[in-house]
């Protein structure tokens, strides 16, 4: 059904007809009774929704142009010149300049480029400059930390030096407070943009990170699910980077171990003896886990020799190992090669020969004597799949208060009651007799009747007539050899009109008063009137020959 | 009869749907709002609301306040030598609502609709739920407080709205909402909120600055830790309400004949609660990113709860979205005005015939899996979702999954709630499980569907197709109800405990609130509140009812000179 059908409208409606239609269906129908209609209905009404917007759009008359605000595809690496009182065409853009204007120290002159352009750079606003400051900024902050970051001369990724680290926490400052300023989308694009900036600068931009993490939130998020991939790396960077602060304090838990494995030289036998080992394994058990880029701090030597404790002596017992391989080769050349070992199913094809006789007795015993497994799984293959399977799970001890008879049955019945659904005429007849049966032979039993109504759940141990036990076999032999036997599939609700002279014969039989009775064909009575409404409402219908005999039969 | 509540942390109020209007019910003392604050003296005297929260100042090791944040944990508070537990407390706050309700309409309500913060987990909606029937209702519906609030703010004109935003900064817990309306239909498009931020939390970053001001030389160190607590908390409370009144408060308190105090400004106060204010963002970013809006197609942003009077919230939350908030809306009420319109709602009045919510999952359901990643190991105890946060109610969502090891004889799952990546993080529902048939690893699929209907019942079916095996399992909100004969137990624990009777409320609270204003004042104020409190108990001990009247207008008036405002 497309969109606009479930909403009925006709396509292109604008956006107050669907909310109304919306709003009309909704009040329609029951929300908690068809969770599938009203997530259709809800899909659509967005759909629509979205539609509308878009297409009046083109056909309205074109936006008047107003200029988006230039987001430079290259960011501005090549700098702005220095500026002093009288220098180019950049005064318009700053206040008077009193006196003469002190650069930034320490001057740092970025190589001049082109004209340098100073664009108003969404999300970054031009800063406010109080007049009585003796120091101007000579190059917008966002501007100076990437190119501290990620400029020209960063790639061997060395770390700050102290004057450039000065330098880089002043400028993210600035920027932290741009953002915690700003509107909402200022601050989001802002915090992608130092996100990005850092991932890509890691490790260089370590001193500045925990600072950026706890303005803009990030410790609040990790390990959430709508994690962004920079902030989750950075987020384990951070650990990392506050791990290898914590861990020098004496009261840190790991801090004897990491004491002890970042000391130079090997760790001699009295030392092995008299620390305990157990600490050691936790500690690199722990970086290993959260932070592997910490194993590098410690000593390569010591830890090996912490893990490898073996002295020099071993080294002549390589011997050994290449003596026992060679024993195994000739031994392997001597006998015989073993069958790899590979996974033998217990599925149809299985070699135990007890698993093929019980499934040939469960095929005999569903369909008639005459039908072979080989019968089965010519026609249908996926049902005998499912029959193995099913008795597989019985042989493990799960429904022992079953017999494997008794489920295939189940099975079986479910799946034919569908497909004989699907075929509709006689067949359907033979399903809804089969039915009707069931249904008497569970009688009074209100809870399993409703049971199995619902979803053809059979109490075990239910006895049918061998008459109608040969006719289940017949449909079902005839359903497999046209292979319609296929899993269940649901259906919606279906309705249809009882003539007066079922809904009569049903009264009679049941001997229910008029409103029950309309309660229960409703599907809104009690479990047990609608248990005997069923009954006799599939009885009544069996031997009418109206119009109506098979849209009633669809419903029950 | 059907009664809307809205049980906040810091007050509390109720309101019935009657000729077709939603009505706030006045308690014994004839205010709106009852502050939810329990006082249990030793002799197992109660006092529920205004005369608790004065008891504060003179008791506080017997008094509890904001006990709605220790809902749905199991810790005790100590008061009048008996431990009670949050339900205990806050059924205690219900009961004296019941009251109030039965003395306005003249019958007691058996059913109450009750309001929860939107992003209160399942535990602590339990746990609202067993304090009702603690009191003695039924609840017939937890609904989320943005709602109800949009629901008053909504309903007001009944016109159709554009999606705004409810902005509620309570006592102790921060929900947001975008709502929209049309044609009478209010539908929650998404939700989210912060548990652990609200008024609260600012009055404890003002003790924290004006303390080391206020008392340098450390004598509070002296007092036991809960009395302590109770006297920045208090000091604390004022400070900030009369921050929102002018540029500088005072931050005070009395300790035996010595009161000592500092001056607050509000630059001072904005510094310190940066770390607050910037808490405020994330649910909002949050909620506007699951519905996928922009914040310039918000039509307002409405303003409920007590928090969103201060200057300095106003103030973040105009710079959050470039325009002034509305307060048109009244912040206190609009909650228990809402939740009476859904107790109409549910009576079928026929008023509100044309009216339909639907409302959305705050939080993200999936099961417990585990994964293998590129180096063969197997990662446990990973988080799947299946119906993922802020999707509309009633929803039903299906997904697949394969089994980890050759011949393996069952699947078991964990129901998990919540938005950590790690479930350990996440909060366990219920567990189920399923045999399936041997076979070689990953050939066996399972099929998980998740069923969530509008009164918050998760329903969990797996099937095996290979099998056509099926198990069901229902997670109820009140599935760990204990048995009744444990509810009744607990009942009768609070119905032993002794009340004042209605008529005597009005007298029983001032007596609190003289006591109060004793304690904060010194020397010859201090020496004359006594003798007044002295004559008014001798009045109230002549038993004669129009001479208490006029002796406790006299009180009043005295008292007001003094000291103008209540604690509310």
């Amino acid at each position: 059904m497309s969109v606009w059908q479930i909403l009925g409208l006709t396509p292109g409606s604008d956006a107050g007809a669907i909310r109304r239609a919306y709003a009309d269906r909704l009040k329609a129908m029951d929300v908690d009774a068809d969770p599938e209609g009203f997530a259709h209905l809800r899909q659509a009404r967005d759909a629509a929704l979205r539609m509308a917007k878009q297409a009046p759009v083109e056909a309205a008359q074109p936006t008047p142009e107003i200029p988006a605000p230039e987001v430079p595809s290259v960011w501005p690496l090549a700098g702005v010149r220095i500026l002093c009182a009288g220098q180019g065409d950049l005064r318009a853009a700053l206040p008077e300049a009193q006196g003469p204007c002190a650069p930034v120290s320490p001057c740092r002159a970025a190589p001049v480029g082109e004209a340098p352009v100073l664009t108003l750079a969404w999300p970054f606003t031009p800063p406010t400059l109080a007049l009585d400051e003796p120091v101007r900024p000579v190059q917008r902050p966002e501007t100076r930390l990437y190119a501290l970051l990620l400029g020209p001369g960063t790639q061997d990724a060395e770390p700050f030096s102290a004057e450039e680290e000065g330098e880089a926490h002043a400028c993210l400052q600035s920027v932290l407070n741009t953002a915690a300023n700003g509107s909402l989308a200022q601050h989001d694009a802002i915090e992608q943009w130092v996100a990005d900036v850092f991932a890509r600068s890691w490790p260089r931009c370590a001193p500045l990170l925990e600072e950026a993490a706890v303005v803009l939130g990030w410790h609040h998020g990790a390990g959430r699910l709508g994690e962004s991939p920079q902030v989750a790396f950075l987020n384990a960077r951070l650990a990392g980077y506050q791990f290898q602060r914590d861990v020098l304090l004496p009261s840190h838990p790991h801090h004897a171990a990491w004491m002890e494995l970042t000391r130079d030289g090997e760790a001699g036998l009295l030392r092995r003896l008299t620390f305990r080992p157990r600490r050691i394994t936790a500690l690199l058990a722990h970086i290993r886990q959260n932070f592997p880029e910490l194993e590098n701090c410690l000593s390569y030597g010591r830890v090996q020799s912490w893990l490898k404790p073996e002295g020099k002596g071993w080294r002549f017992n390589w011997y050994i190992p290449a003596a026992i391989f060679a024993l195994r080769f000739l031994a392997s050349i001597w006998q015989p090669e073993e069958a790899p070992k590979t996974y033998t199913p217990e599925a149809v094809f299985s070699a135990s020969p007890q698993f093929t006789a019980k499934m040939q007795q469960v095929v005999t015993a569903t369909f008639g004597p005459g039908h072979t497994v080989d019968w089965l799984e010519t026609h249908q293959r996926e049902l005998a799949q499912t029959i193995a399977s099913n008795l597989s799970i019985h042989a493990n001890g799960v429904h022992a208060d079953r017999s494997e008879e008794e489920i295939v049955a189940n099975i079986l019945r479910t799946r034919g009651y569908f497909a004989a659904r699907l075929a509709g005429g006689a067949e359907l007849d033979q399903a809804m007799r089969q039915r009707l049966a069931v249904l008497d032979a569970l009688g009074q039993d209100t809870v399993a009747c409703d049971a199995f109504l619902r979803k053809g759940d059979v109490p075990p141990g239910l006895r049918l007539s061998d008459a109608t036990r040969a006719a289940a076999q017949r449909l079902a032999a005839a359903q497999v050899e046209e292979g319609r036997l296929i899993p269940p599939a649901s259906f919606g609700p279906t309705n249809a009109t009882v003539p007066g002279s079922i809904v009569a014969r049903v009264a009679a039989e049941t001997d229910l008063d008029r409103e029950r009775l309309a309660a229960a064909m409703q599907n809104k009575g009690t479990p047990a009137d609608r248990c005997a409404v069923a009954r006799a409402l599939i009885r009544a219908t069996l031997g009418w020959k109206g119009k109506e005999h098979q849209a009633i039969l669809l419903t029950l | 009869m059907l009664i809307g509540i809205d049980l906040g942390t810091t007050n509390s109020a109720v309101a019935i749907w009657r000729d077709g209007v939603a009505q706030l019910v006045p308690n014994a003392l004839g205010e709106m709002l009852t502050p939810s604050a329990v006082h249990i003296g030793r002799d197992g005297a109660v006092s529920i609301g205004a005369a608790a929260l004065d008891r504060l100042a003179s008791d506080p090791g017997n008094t509890a306040t904001s006990f709605k944040r220790l809902m749905g944990t199991q810790r005790t508070t100590t008061l009048g030598g008996r431990a009670y537990g949050a339900e205990d407390l806050s059924a205690l706050v219900l009961r004296s609502l019941r009251d109030d309700v039965a003395a306005f309409a003249g019958e007691a309500p058996t059913e109450a609709v009750i309001t929860v913060p939107a992003y209160f987990n399942d535990r602590q909606r339990k746990a609202t739920r067993r304090a009702g029937e603690l009191a003695g209702l039924t609840v017939r519906r937890l609904i989320n407080e943005p709602t109800a609030a949009a629901l008053a703010f909504g309903l007001q004109d009944k016109g159709d709205r554009e999606p705004f935003l409810v902005f509620d900064l309570g006592g102790g817990t921060f929900d947001v909402s975008i709502v929209e309306m049309f044609s009478g239909i209010v539908e929650v498009r998404a939700s989210a909120g912060d548990n652990r931020l609200g008024g609260d939390d600012f009055n404890a970053v003002l003790a924290a600055l004006a303390q080391p001001r206020a008392d340098p030389t450390g004598v509070l160190a002296s007092l036991p830790a809960d009395r302590r607590e109770a006297v920045l908390m208090r000091a604390a409370e004022k400070a900030r309400r009369g921050l929102t009144l002018a540029p500088e408060a005072r931050f005070a308190f009395t300790l035996g004949e010595q009161t000592y105090g500092t001056t607050i400004t509000e630059t001072e106060f904005e510094q310190a609660a940066e770390d607050l204010l910037r808490r405020l963002r994330d649910p909002v970013v949050r909620s506007l990113r699951d519905c996928g809006m922009d914040p310039a197609e918000l039509s307002e942003i409405v303003l409920v709860g007590g928090g969103t009077r201060m200057p300095v919230v106003r103030r973040a939350i105009t710079r959050m979205f470039g325009r002034f908030p509305n307060s048109t809306v009244h912040p206190d009420h609009a909650v228990a005005l809402g939740a009476a319109v859904q107790a109409g709602l549910l009576a079928r009045d026929a008023a509100l015939d044309e009216v339909r919510i639907t409302d959305v999952c705050p939080f993200t359901l999936g099961i417990d899996v585990a994964e293998r990643d590129a180096y063969g190991r197997v990662q446990q105890g990973l988080f799947s979702p299946i119906i993922d946060r802020n999707t509309p109610v009633p929803v039903s969502r299906v997904r697949r999954y394969h089994t980890m090891s050759d011949n393996q004889k069952q699947i078991e799952m964990g129901v998990y709630q919540g938005e950590a990546r790690l479930v350990a993080d996440n909060i366990r529902l219920g567990e189920v499980s399923i045999p399936v048939p041997a076979r070689p690893a990953g050939e066996v699929s399972v099929e998980v569907r998740f069923s969530y209907d509008s009164s918050g019942l998760l329903e969990v079916d797996i099937a095996v197709p290979d099998t056509g095996l099926t198990r069901n399992l229902v997670i109820v909100d009140e599935e760990d109800r204990p048995d009744p004969r444990e509810i009744a137990r607990r009942r009768e624990a609070l119905a032993r405990l002794k009340f004042h009777p209605r008529e005597d409320a009005e007298n029983v609270a001032l007596m609190a609130r003289a006591g109060r204003m004793y304690e904060d004042h010194i020397g010859p104020a201090r020496a004359v509140i006594g003798h007044w409190i002295t004559e008014f108990a001798g009045a109230l001990e002549t038993q004669d009812p129009r001479h208490i009247t006029d002796a406790r207008q006299a009180l009043i008036a005295r008292l007001e000179e003094i000291d103008g405002q209540t604690i509310l």
